[in-house]
C-alpha cells in the first residue's frame, strides 16, 4: 500500500497532501532553485500525531524529512531522495513560560516571533534572532542551530537549548535534558548532538528553552565608511570595546547601492561601506558609553555617525539592513546565500576574493556580514534557467569554501549543510572526521532513512 | 579574540597570557587548577553567569581517540553550524571517547576593573535580593552571583563584576540599591577563594538554594550556588572522605526529575541506560577504529 494510503489510518483527513499542485509548495526551501518534489506530505496536529506518523513512516521503509516553516537556506527541509516530508506546523502550542525558572517549553512548529510577542509581558527574552522569525519555527531554528544579529552577544540557539523531546525511528520517544538543561537520565550529553543536527536524527516534538530577562535599553548606530580597511578597524575597535555590543552588522557597498536604487532607500552616499551596531544594558551602564561607541565610529573615519535609543529612529537606522533580504527576491530570480565563519581579521582579503572571483565569473554578489562574528552571507545572484549561471555559481561557493577552510573559518555559521553544502564537508573534516561524523547519524538513524543526503551526500537510504 | 593551548595549562597561565592582549577566559574556579582538571571537575563556573558553561567557551579541540589517534574537532571561530555538535558532547564525557589533547578557547574583553561585594542578612532578605538580581538586565553584566553556604555560618551573596573603569560608579550604585531594596547589607571584599568541587549538581535554578543549604545542614563543608547557572558546587569538609552512596543517589535522582544531573569526582558512576548503551557502543567501535 503506499505511504499516503497508510498514513490515512493514523492522520485526519485534509491532513496528507498528494496532489501535484499541493506537493509544488514543498518542492524547495528558501534556497529556490534546488527542487525535490515529495511523494506526499503529512501535517500532524499534535506530538502524538508526529510519533504515530514517524512509527508508521519507519516501518514503510520510504524516506521522510521534518519541515518547519521551510525557510532553511541550505537545502535542509526537502525530500532529496523523494518520499514523504513532515510538515510541523500544526504544533504551536507554547505549553509553558516559567518566570522562575526562566525557560519556556513548546512544542516545535511554534513560530519564533510567536514565542518572542508571549515572552514580552514577562520581561522576558528569547535572544536568538534569525532574520526569519516571523515565520521560521523553533523545531528548524534548533535544527539548524540558528543565530541572528544578536548572537555576536548573547549566543547562538544551541545555548539556549535546555531540552529536546524527541522521536527516535526506533518509535520510542525520549527527552534529552528538560527544564535544567542537563542530561537527564543518561550518562552522555546527547541533547547536544540533537541541536544542529538538521532533522537527521530525530525528529523533536517538544523543546525547553532557556530565557533571560529583557535588555533594558538599546541603542543603534549607523555609519558609513569608503573603504574596507577604515570598517575592519571600527569593527575590531568596537568588538573589544567595553560595551561588548551585542550586534555589528556590516552592508558592502554593493548591498548597499542595491537599496539605494529601490524604493527602500534610505539615502546612504552609494559606494560606501555601512556599518551598524548595537548596544544594551541597564540606563546607568549603556548611557555613558554611547560617546565612546560614536567616537570609535568617527575616528575610524566614518563622518555620518547617527545613533539613538528611539525605537522609531532605531527602526529607521536598521532599515536598509533589514529590505535587503528581500530585495533580493525582487531583483533576481534566484540567490544562493552562502554562510562562511572567518576570523575577524581575514575580512578584508576575503571579502576582495569575493569581489574578484564573481566579477570574473559575471555573477553579482551583494554581500551582508555579521561582522562582530565573522559570519559572512555573500548572496549571489543568478538565473537557475541557464545551466551556465549555475555552474558559474557553484564554482564561486567551492573556490570560496576552499578560501576559507585555507583562513581557518568554517563552512557554517548558522544555516546549516543541507544538501547545499555537503559536498565540501569531507574537504573540512578531513577523512577521520568523517568517520568520527557519521558515526552519529549511525546510532540514531542507521539507514539514513530520516533526511537522507543531507550534511554528507554518503548519507544515502537505501530500502531494506 | 581565541587562543589554543594544551589541555595541560593551568588558568592562571591562560589567563597571564591573554592578560596581555587585554582579554581573558573568565571561567575559572581554581586558578592553580589546569583547564583538563576543571574538565573533569566542573561544567560551569562562577563566571558561567555572564558566559554560559565551558562548553560554550571552548570552541574546538584535538581529540585524542581512544586508539591514540588525533582528530580535529570543532572550530577556530566563533560560531559554527558545520556538521554534528560533537565538541560540545565529548567535552565533559569523561574519558569515555577519549581526552582533549589542546583547546581552542573563546577569550572575553578584560575590563580593567573589578567591582566585588558581599550581601549579608536572614533568608528572606538573601532571597530577594537573589531573585531581583536574576530577574534584572544587570544579570547580562555580572560575571558572579553565588550563594555561599557554609556550615555553621548565615549563607551570604557574592556578587562581582569585571568592567571598566567608567562603569564602577554605576555598578556601586546598584550594588547599593539591591542591597537597600532587599534588606541586605553590603559589604565590600576581595576575591573570595575557590577550589574545585568533589561535586557539582546541575538543576532549575529555584531549586539549586534549598539543595544547597540541605547537602551543608547534613554533611558540613561549603556549597556554592552557581545562581543563574541552576548549579551547587559542593567543598565537603576536610574529614568527608566520600558522601554515602545512597546519598549521592538521592541528590541525583533530585536532579534527573529536573533533567539535570550530578558531576564530578563523587558523581556516583552511572551506567548507560539500555538504549543508550547501544548508541554509546555505536560511537565507541566507529571511534575505535579510525
Ligand atoms: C529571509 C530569511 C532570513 C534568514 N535569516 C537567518 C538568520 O538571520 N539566521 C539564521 O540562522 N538563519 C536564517 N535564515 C535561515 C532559516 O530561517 C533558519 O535556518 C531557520 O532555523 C529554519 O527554520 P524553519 O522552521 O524554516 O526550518 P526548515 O527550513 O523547515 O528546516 C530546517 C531544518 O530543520 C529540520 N527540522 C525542522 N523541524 C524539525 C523538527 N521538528 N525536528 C527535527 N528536525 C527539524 C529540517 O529537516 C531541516 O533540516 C533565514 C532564512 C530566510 C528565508
Amino acid at each position: 500500500m503506499p505511504p499516503a494510503e497508510r498514513l490515512r489510518e493514523v492522520m485526519p483527513t485534509g491532513m496528507i497532501l498528494t496532489s501535484p499542485a499541493q506537493l509544488a509548495s514543498y518542492e524547495s526551501d528558501a534556497l529556490g532553485f534546488k527542487r525535490f518534489r515529495p511523494d506526499a506530505v503529512v501535517i500532524p496536529g499534535c506530538a502524538a500525531e508526529l510519533i504515530g506518523v514517524v512509527r508508521l513512516l519507519k516501518d514503510q521503509a520510504v524516506p521522510f524529512t521534518l519541515r518547519g516553516a521551510g525557510t532553511s537556506l541550505s537545502g535542509g527541509p526537502v525530500a532529496a531522495q523523494g518520499g514523504v516530508v513532515v510538515h510541523t506546523s500544526r504544533l504551536r502550542r507554547i505549553e509553558k513560560i516559567s518566570p522562575t525558572e526562566m525557560y519556556a517549553l513548546v512544542e516545535c512548529g511554534v513560530v519564533l516571533q510567536q514565542l518572542d510577542q508571549a515572552l514580552q509581558p514577562h520581561g522576558l527574552y528569547y535572544p536568538p534572532d534569525p532574520s526569519s522569525a516571523p515565520s521560521a519555527t523553533l523545531g528548524g531554528n534548533v535544527a539548524t542551530n540558528a543565530g541572528g544579529a544578536h548572537c555576536l552577544r548573547y549566543g547562538v540557539t544551541s545555548n539556549y537549548v535546555l531540552g529536546v523531546e524527541a522521536v527516535l525511528l526506533d518509535g520510542s520517544v525520549v527527552t534529552f535534558g528538560g527544564p535544567a538543561g542537563g542530561r537527564g537520565p543518561y550518562r552522555d550529553d546527547w541533547k547536544r548532538l540533537m541541536v544542529g543536527s538538521e532533522g537527521t536524527l530525530a525528529a523533536f516534538t517538544r523543546l525547553w528553552l532557556r530565557l533571560i530577562p529583557q535588555p533594558a535599553k538599546v541603542w543603534t548606530f549607523r555609519a558609513t565608511f569608503l573603504g574596507i580597511e577604515a570598517v575592519s578597524a571600527a569593527i575590531t575597535h568596537l568588538a573589544t570595546h567595553v560595551s561588548c555590543p551585542a550586534a555589528i552588522e556590516l552592508m558592502d557597498p554593493r548591498s548597499v547601492a542595491m537599496v539605494e536604487n529601490s524604493p527602500m532607500a534610505v539615502g546612504l552616499p552609494a559606494e560606501r561601506f555601512m556599518l551598524l551596531a548595537e548596544i544594551d544594558g541597564p540606563a546607568p551602564l549603556v548611557d555613558h558609553r554611547v560617546d565612546a561607541v560614536a567616537a570609535i565610529l568617527r575616528e575610524c573615519g566614518s563622518d555620518d555617525v547617527a545613533f539613538s535609543d528611539e525605537p522609531d529612529i532605531r527602526a529607521a537606522l536598521w532599515k536598509a539592513r533589514k529590505a535587503q533580504g528581500g530585495l533580493l527576491g525582487q531583483i533576481s530570480p534566484d540567490f544562493l546565500v552562502q554562510d562562511a565563519v572567518i576570523p575577524k581579521s581575514q575580512l578584508a582579503e576575503i571579502l576582495q576574493f569575493i569581489y574578484d572571483e564573481a566579477d570574473r565569473s559575471g555573477i553579482p554578489v551583494a554581500t551582508v556580514i555579521h561582522a562582530g562574528d565573522g559570519n559572512l552571507h555573500p548572496n549571489f545572484l543568478f538565473d537557475s534557467r541557464r545551466p551556465a549561471d549555475v555552474a558559474a555559481v557553484e564554482g564561486l561557493s567551492k573556490r570560496l569554501m576552499r578560501r576559507v577552510m585555507e583562513v581557518g573559518g568554517t563552512l557554517s555559521g548558522e544555516h546549516g549543510i543541507g544538501n547545499d553544502k555537503a559536498m565540501y564537508m569531507e574537504e573540512f573534516v578531513g577523512p577521520a572526521g568523517v568517520a568520527m561524523q557519521m558515526a552519529i547519524p549511525r546510532a540514531f538513524n542507521p539507514r539514513h532513512q530520516l533526511n537522507p543526503e543531507k550534511i554528507f551526500p554518503e548519507r544515502h537510504f537505501a530500502s531494506p | 579574540m581565541v587562543m589554543c593551548c594544551p589541555a595541560g595549562t593551568r588558568l592562571a597561565e591562560v589567563n597571564a597570557l591573554a592578560g596581555e592582549q587585554q582579554l581573558r577566559f573568565p571561567l575559572v574556579v581554581d586558578p592553580a587548577a589546569t583547564l583538563a582538571e576543571h574538565l573533569a571537575a566542573v561544567e560551569y563556573a562562577s563566571a558561567s553567569a555572564r558566559f554560559g558553561p565551558f562548553v560554550d567557551n571552548v570552541l574546538g579541540m584535538n581529540w585524542r581517540v581512544p586508539c591514540g589517534r588525533l582528530v580535529r574537532i570543532g572550530e577556530r571561530v566563533i560560531k559554527s553550524a558545520t556538521g554534528y555538535d560533537l565538541n560540545k558532547f565529548l567535552l565533559h564525557s569523561d574519558g569515555r571517547y577519549g581526552n582533549a589533547v589542546d583547546l581552542v578557547l573563546r577569550l572575553r574583553r578584560r575590563g580593567g576593573e573589578a567591582v566585588r561585594c558581599i550581601l549579608r542578612g536572614a533568608h528572606p532578605a538573601i532571597e530577594r535580593a537573589r531573585i531581583s538580581l536574576l530577574r534584572s538586565p544587570w544579570i547580562h553584566w555580572i560575571d558572579v552571583v553565588d550563594l555561599v553556604v557554609t556550615a555553621g555560618e548565615p549563607a551570604f551573596l557574592y556578587l562581582a563584576a569585571d568592567c571598566g573603569r567608567g562603569d564602577v560608579a554605576a555598578f556601586d550604585d546598584y550594588f547599593r540599591q539591591l542591597s537597600a531594596a532587599s534588606g541586605t547589607q553590603l559589604e565590600a571584599t576581595e576575591a573570595l577563594d575557590y577550589s574545585l568541587p568533589k561535586l557539582s549538581l546541575k538543576t532549575v535554578i529555584t531549586a539549586a538554594p534549598p539543595l544547597a543549604g540541605e547537602l551543608v545542614r547534613e554533611h558540613g563543608g561549603q556549597a556554592r550556588v552557581l545562581c543563574a547557572s541552576g548549579v551547587v558546587h559542593y567543598l565537603p569538609p576536610r574529614n568527608l572522605p566520600l558522601l554515602p552512596e545512597p546519598t549521592l543517589r538521592r541528590l541525583e535522582l533530585q536532579c534527573l526529575e529536573q533533567g539535570g544531573h550530578s558531576y564530578g569526582p563523587w558523581s556516583p558512576r552511572r551506567d548507560a541506560v539500555a538504549q543508550e548503551s547501544a548508541w554509546a557502543t555505536t560511537l565507541e567501535s566507529a571511534w575505535n577504529h579510525l
